[in-house]
């Protein structure tokens, strides 16, 4: 098994956290919503210490998932387990508007740009092993 | 992968926006008509917007459905279309056909400078959703290019 390092885990934290930022601009007009977004830092900072040899089955199965308990649903458990656990969390807004709709459009698109740009640098990354392993594996 | 989430998210938002956007044109060519379908003068229409799944995932924790595909928070819908309640214009006209016995004529209760307001921020929320589509369409294109260099 090929280790990538964190940079594994940080590509599934920047998909959450485009998903959670796209989910904010789509509520830009929504009244009363709530944007949302996680604290990279923190949920990397978590991922990296976990072991991933060591891995919790139960950790972050939904509940809906039928027999997850079961040895041939195994794979369910191990493809959801990611040792991720940190929760989003409710921005602070900047200045409050009249239906109570947190999300600040200009502020999420700069999120946005910047959290796909990271999610790029971490591609970079990953591309970088890759072809060191290549140039390794070919001995050139 | 959660990547996949952003287009029904955003698609969600556009069709929203359209919506949205019908409303708006449809009151502004209703603002001087003086009666619609059902005999009644025509009232300006709005559609409420709601975030799909709010209650759902406010009461799961969220550490439970964090990482686990369609969690929290999955686009926009327009739950319903309301008509607006606002008493309209009362103009007088004694000549015109349609005026009542002492010589007013009900108009819509259509405000154009607001239709016109929504209707710009409709397009740049919807260019917003298309910006943000373009963009996770980019991060997947270099996704599935990882490792070729």
């Amino acid at each position: 098994m090929i280790s990538l390092g964190i940079h594994e885990k940080a590509l599934e934290v920047q998909s959450r956290r485009t998903q959670l930022i796209s989910n904010n601009l789509a509520n830009a007009d929504t009244p009363g919503y709530q944007a949302q977004d996680i604290d990279f830092r923190a949920v990397l900072a978590n991922a990296a210490g976990s072991d991933s040899n060591n891995i919790q089955l139960t950790a972050n199965i939904p509940l809906w998932m039928p027999n997850h308990g079961e040895k041939n649903h195994k794979h369910y458990s191990i493809n959801s387990s990611h040792g991720l656990t940190s929760s989003s969390q409710f921005r602070t807004p900047s200045s409050p508007s009249l239906d109570n709709n947190t999300v600040d459009v200009s502020m999420e698109r700069a999120a946005f740009a910047e959290n796909n740009l990271r999610f790029n640098a971490t591609l970079t990354f990953i591309n970088g092993k890759i072809q060191s392993m290549m140039k390794a594996l070919r001995g050139e | 992968m959660s990547l996949f989430s952003v287009f029904d998210i955003t698609g969600s938002a556009m069709s929203a926006q359209s919506v949205r956007m019908n409303l708006t044109a449809s009151n502004i060519a209703n603002a001087q008509s003086l009666s619609s379908s059902d005999g009644e003068v025509y009232q300006a229409r709005h559609p409420i917007f709601v975030a799909k799944d709010s209650d759902f995932s406010q009461s799961l924790s969220s550490e439970m459905n964090m990482f686990s595909g369609n969690a929290n928070g999955a686009g926009v819908e327009v739950r319903e279309i309301v008509e607006s309640q606002r008493s309209g214009e009362l103009r007088y006209e004694p000549d015109h056909p349609m005026a009542d016995e002492k010589g007013y004529v009900q108009y819509p209760n259509v405000n154009i400078m607001e239709e016109m307001a929504n209707m710009i921020s409709a397009s740049r929320s919807f260019q917003t959703n298309v910006d943000a589509l373009e963009t996770t369409t980019q991060m997947m294109e270099r996704l599935l290019a990882l490792g070729k260099g």
